[in-house]
């Protein structure tokens, strides 16, 4: 529910007000990139707390994330700020790391003082941050494609409105693996938690199509040669679905094309673990006839939008998904539209909360959980999105995609429906 | 549902993995058992007289120039301390964190393995020490007990590598600036106390390390520009003290840990899963005592080498002519440096590569206005040459060649030490031949820790 602001008119507010108005267009006035911001009531930037994977093992997504978060930023200086006032990101390195995470958040609220703080990926970092925001009463919009947010497993402050979550891309891959690819499904995943999850959400998805997981392969995670456990595959199988994850994933691809020859089932996988990987690049020909999920196509189709287009030369990035001034460097481009797509949903709910200040922070939230169809436009260019105010978590379409002489050329998009699933939580419940 | 989707991406990793590195380590290998045998068929006299210098010009530095540079330096460190401590807290657009981790941790100290000692002048502490007590200065007021050794520096430089190995952020602009500044004090307190060149010389690990990289570099400039094989100015040194021998031993350890922290063999020793990495906090005791333990245990395994090698060799030896553990002990650590410089080299390689860009963007705008003093024409940070087979390919062979090559060179310079030892070509061959195998298997594990899989 969106709540209107109180307004009240005293004397000494009005002056307060006047005088506050009038240094800050003396000193936006000073500052001739800013000018155009000089109307709102106060210039004063709102600071957004860019929590951001600069070291660490998730160096290489941060690296995008920033870059796409940034262009980001600068489109909406570009068209005027937040309410009238300039955005300003407050960057710090989290390594990746949990624990540094959570010293982030709180830098972020008590020194930087950050109206909200943005932009985390993996998923650990967001379980030990999220807590403190929830302390700290800081907004923490995630980018993290994990279940936590919708399962209920964090707090009021916490949202994720702009990239679907784990479990909904799963669930999703299931009508067009069944219908298209083959019924009887092999599984192999590594095996701790996140393979684990894959299992049990696709085994689950997989049924619902009439569909059957013949075999279940879990493989050590320090695994490194994979030929050993293709014997394991029933001749039964239609199709291969495979999450795996780390350095070893195109030894696994090789040797698993190698063990089929010609005659292979069909393979199915997720991108992430070829994220920012050149597919064109000689000796990756084993990766030809595979599908892929990808969040966002790499690759621009043949029937790019106007807003994908407008996207990517924001950020930078040509139409193989890599970077204008470096053909052979490819971006992370199935995620890192969550940054631009999450801030756009950030800009909405403070224009719709009229946002003043952290004595809103509440007010935000309350507008961007009142949100729900968010149509493909500028703001949106990876597709149409629904958000879930009841479980802060945002719904939207998947893309699989075939790979084809080195491109990632889109089969399906999958519908908004084929993702969702029942709500898990009800965060609007809690208090703040 | 812990889904951790971009936990382990395949970054260069994935692609070096579907290379033939079995066959590169065993070439390698190969290649360093040659120059082992080899070097065992040169005369010893040709093998030193190939490590004489070809001596150039006579150069003068006069003091008066070292220290206005050190002075510059020193200015520049406290002018981009201001950028640490005030400026962007993302380490990599922070010219500070940029400056003091790519620029001299990882640049300078190579640029040492081939200019010779440039900390000599660069160093931010000389010039202003006597600015203020002047050339001709009074006894310092305490002295360093004899017993001290180079111990302080091996500690702090155990403190450092814990501190980049085994710290969540040793990134984090306003931190590092308090550590180097702290530092900076730290040292320039001890130089009051006990004397400039005591302190630097005994205590002070990077001006100890830039000395002795710089004693494998082909240059000297001093007193006269001379030029050779890497390494001929080791043979100019006096006998280390068992401490300065340590000191050796702990650059290789150090570098090596750094290298195994990351391999899947090591994370999965403390019970972390490689492709879930929890993050440098979780596992700060760990690294550690990791760090420690195999600095230790370098330490004992060379010693064991060397004593085996001193046993077995003066077995057939008369009295006089045998040549005595801590000799050879003390003298053979200086053949670790080339490849302590090698594995920081290989191991340093990517990273440079791409903070090295982010380092000249930060140059080039180092207050993060929008600036572009240095008219760069391009403006984002790339990792293309990661991404191909091809690249990862030849970013793999000019690791690998910096692994065997800096071994190549410990194997000539070992045995150029040994043969001022041992009066007997026959002594001196017995002699190496422990540290010829050890040599082999450290090309073995430095070729392994490039090529295995890494999950952090």
């Amino acid at each position: 529910m969106v709540t209107k602001p109180e307004t009240k008119f005293t004397r000494r507010g009005v002056l307060k007000t006047l005088a506050a108005g009038t240094g800050a267009i003396v000193a936006t006035s000073a500052l001739p990139g800013l000018s155009g911001f000089a109307q709102a009531q106060s210039s004063a930037p709102i600071k957004i707390g860019f929590q951001v994977h600069r070291t660490g093992i998730g160096a290489a997504y941060g690296r995008w994330y920033n870059r796409t978060t940034v262009a980001a930023v600068k489109r909406i200086n570009d068209m005027g700020g937040i309410n009238g006032r300039p955005v300003e990101l407050v960057a710090e390195d989290d390594g990746t790391d949990p624990k540094r995470g959570a010293e982030v958040i709180e830098k972020f609220a008590t020194q930087h003082n950050c109206d909200i703080a943005f932009g985390t990926l993996f998923s650990h970092v967001v379980y030990g941050s999220a807590p403190r925001a929830g302390e700290l009463k800081l907004p923490y919009f995630v980018v993290s494609e994990g279940h936590h947010v919708a399962s209920g497993k964090l707090n009021r402050y916490t949202l994720q409105p702009g990239i679907t979550d784990v479990k909904s891309q799963v669930q999703a891959m299931a009508p067009f693996i069944s219908n298209n690819l083959g019924k009887k499904v092999t599984m192999i995943f590594p095996d701790f938690a996140f393979g684990h999850d894959h299992r049990d959400f696709f085994t689950a998805a997989i049924e619902a199509q009439g569909g059957q997981v013949v075999e279940s392969i879990a493989i050590p995670p320090t695994e490194t040669s994979f030929s050993k456990y293709f014997p394991r595959i029933p001749r039964e199988t239609e199709v291969i679905y495979h999450v795996m994850v780390g350095p070893a994933v195109l030894t696994f691809v090789k040797e698993l094309g190698e063990f089929f020859g010609p005659n292979s089932p069909e393979i199915f996988g997720f991108i992430d673990s070829l994220e920012a990987v050149d597919l064109n690049s000689p000796g990756l020909e084993f990766l030809d006839g595979t599908y892929f999920w990808e969040g966002n196509p790499r690759h621009a189709q043949a029937d790019q939008s106007s807003h994908d287009a407008a996207y990517r030369a924001a950020v930078g990035v040509d139409d193989s998904g890599a970077s204008l001034e470096d053909a052979q460097d490819v971006s992370t481009y199935s995620h890192m539209f969550g940054c631009w797509e999450t801030l756009n949903v950030i800009k909405r709910g403070m224009e719709t909360a009229n946002y003043q200040g952290p004595a809103d922070r509440q007010k935000l939230i309350e507008a961007v959980e009142a949100m729900s169809d968010m149509p493909l436009s500028d703001d949106h260019p990876q597709g149409a999105k629904r958000f879930n105010g009841k479980t802060h978590q945002t719904f939207g379409h998947q893309y699989i995609s075939k790979v084809s002489d080195g491109k990632l050329v889109v089969e399906h998009t999958t519908s908004i429906e084929d993702g969702l699933y029942p709500d898990e939580v009800d965060y609007t419940t809690q208090s703040f | 549902m812990q889904a951790q989707p971009a936990q382990a991406h395949a970054s260069e990793q994935a692609l070096v993995l579907l290379l033939p590195t079995d066959l590169y380590i065993l070439a390698g290998c190969a290649a360093v058992v040659a120059s082992i045998l080899g070097v065992a068929l040169l005369s010893e006299a040709r093998l030193l007289a190939a490590f004489k210098p070809l001596s150039l010009m006579r150069l003068k530095l006069p003091g008066s120039v070292t220290h206005m540079i050190s002075i510059m330096s020193m200015t520049v460190l406290f002018a981009i301390s201001a950028i640490g401590a005030f400026g962007t807290h993302d380490p990599l657009n922070n010219l500070f964190s940029l400056t003091i981790w790519t620029i001299w941790w990882v640049g300078l100290v190579l640029a040492h393995g081939i200019l010779g000692n440039l900390w000599h002048a660069l160093n931010p502490w000389t010039g202003l020490y006597h600015m203020l007590l002047g050339y001709q200065s009074a006894p310092p007021p305490l002295k360093l007990p004899r017993a001290c050794g180079h111990w302080i520096a091996v500690l702090v430089f155990l403190g450092f590598g814990a501190f980049e190995i085994a710290d969540p952020a040793p990134d984090d602009p306003v931190r590092l600036t308090k550590f180097v500044l702290g530092y900076w004090l730290f040292t320039f307190v001890g130089m009051m106390l006990f004397g400039a060149r005591i302190w630097l010389s005994r205590c002070e690990p990077f001006t100890i390390l830039f000395r002795l990289i710089a004693a494998i570099s082909p240059m000297r400039w001093l007193p006269r520009l001379r030029i050779g094989l890497p390494g001929w100015s080791i043979f100019s040194l006096s006998k280390p003290p068992v401490s300065l021998a340590v000191f050796c031993l702990i650059l290789l350890g150090v570098g090596s840990f750094d290298g195994l922290k990351e391999s899947f063999w090591w994370l999965a020793k403390i019970g972390v899963n490689p492709l879930m990495f929890p993050g440098k906090s979780a596992i700060f005791w760990p690294s550690v005592i990791g760090l420690l333990a195999l600095n230790a245990g370098l330490v004992c395994v060379f010693a064991a080498v060397i004593y085996v090698g001193t046993r077995a060799a003066n077995a057939a030896l008369a009295p006089n002519d045998r040549v005595g553990f801590t000799t050879a002990f003390c003298w053979l650590s200086l053949s670790i440096i080339p490849i302590a410089l090698g594995y920081h080299f290989a191991h340093f390689f990517i990273y440079f590569l791409v903070n090295g860009q982010n380092a000249l963007l930060a140059l080039s705008d180092p207050l993060t206005h929008g600036a572009n003093y240095l008219g760069l024409t391009k403006t984002q940070v790339t990792t293309g040459f990661l991404k191909t087979k091809d690249s990862v390919q030849v970013v793999f062979f000019i690791q690998a060649a910096a692994v065997v090559a800096s071994h190549v060179v410990s194997v000539l310079i070992a045995h150029g030490l040994t043969a001022r030892l041992y009066q007997s070509k026959r002594a001196t061959l017995i002699s190496q031949i422990p540290l010829a195998i050890f040599m082999i298997l450290y090309t073995f594990f430095g070729l392994w820790l490039l090529a295995t899989p890494r999950g952090m």
